[in-house]
């Protein structure tokens, strides 16, 4: 069925791509909405409609967050009395992470999971998850 | 009239059909039964939580269906797709309805009155829509979410109704 899993394009990344024990960084999800079409921000304005939301599985050694999110697009549309906040093009989410002191060497896989609701000019779908991955090392300190 | 102009619809019950019969619960553990409105003319809006348009609509279908026409003999019921109870009620409470709310947690009921469109699941096709059954339970009008032509105050709704409940 036709839905918003196949809509978001995501890409992920820690910066720096590796960190030594006790170092700190940030994790960046990049969001990219088809033209034309648009996600509920994470303050979309109305109780009811589904705030965009980021969030980590727990990784060994590293702690990660919190999200930080951009505020979106203030959209006044002709039908609704209530101003809303909407993200549209690319945006990214960002997370503070931290290396523990004693995390032990390797590499990580880092998952979170989007949640979002969105809109094409014609229809609305329902609230939708995609995932997405990035990748940290952690390697050993420098002297 | 817009009922009309989407009589031509694949799938769904169009204008003169009969709906089949159904039961669905309400937010506090009521039941109501589709047959037992018969008698009287009813509007059945689809809706969801999360739907914006859904949302922006709802304190008008209240105000300005609901309210207006309760008098005129109108039932009105919302039928909330594929949500639970919990949320249903909260929208109800939030938009200040007082006519029954169902919950119609699997979509199955719902489903019947979507309209076929390729690609495109029923919960999504009948979101935002309207049916009015006359008093024998037939359909008279029907439409579905156009958001180019989205009106809040159901402007076609009203229209049809001023008309319909005059003459019956």
């Amino acid at each position: 069925m036709l839905g918003l899993d196949s809509w978001l394009r995501t890409t992920a990344r820690t910066e720096p791509a590796t960190l030594p024990p006790g170092q700190k960084g940030r994790l960046v999800v990049e969001v990219t909405v088809p033209d034309g079409c648009h996600i509920e921000a994470r303050e979309p304005g109305e109780p009811f409609l589904i705030p965009t939301a980021l969030e980590f599985e727990s990784v060994d050694g590293v702690t990660i967050g919190p999200v930080e999110y951009p505020p979106g697009d203030v959209e006044r549309f002709d039908w609704s009395p209530v101003v809303l906040r909407v993200y549209r093009g690319t945006f990214e989410l960002r997370a503070p992470i931290e290396v523990s002191v004693g995390a032990a060497r390797g590499r990580r896989r880092v998952v979170g999971r989007v949640r979002y609701q969105g809109c094409t000019q014609t229809l609305c779908y329902p609230p939708a998850v995609q995932e997405v991955t990035a990748s940290l090392g952690v390697v050993a300190s420098r002297l | 009239m817009a009922g009309q102009a989407t009589s031509t619809l694949v799938g769904s019950y169009g204008i003169g059909e009969r709906p089949e019969d159904f039961e669905l619960p309400t937010p506090s553990g009521g039941w109501v039964r589709l047959a037992d409105l018969r008698g009287r003319p009813l509007l059945i809006f689809f809706t969801t939580t999360w739907c914006p348009y859904c949302g922006a609509e709802a304190p008008y279908l209240e105000q300005e269906i609901w309210q207006r026409y309760r008098d005129r003999g109108l039932q009105v019921i919302s039928i909330q797709v594929k949500e639970g109870p919990k949320l249903a009620r909260g929208f109800a409470e939030h938009y200040g309805w007082s006519f029954p709310v169902l919950v119609d947690e699997d979509g199955e009921v719902s489903a019947r009155f979507a309209p076929v469109k390729e690609g495109l699941a029923p919960e999504v096709a009948i979101i935002n829509a309207h049916f009015v059954l006359d008093a024998e339970g037939s359909v008279v009008y029907r439409d579905f979410l156009n958001m180019e032509r989205f009106d809040a105050k159901a402007a076609h709704v009203r229209a049809f109704l001023d008309e319909f409940l005059e003459v019956t």
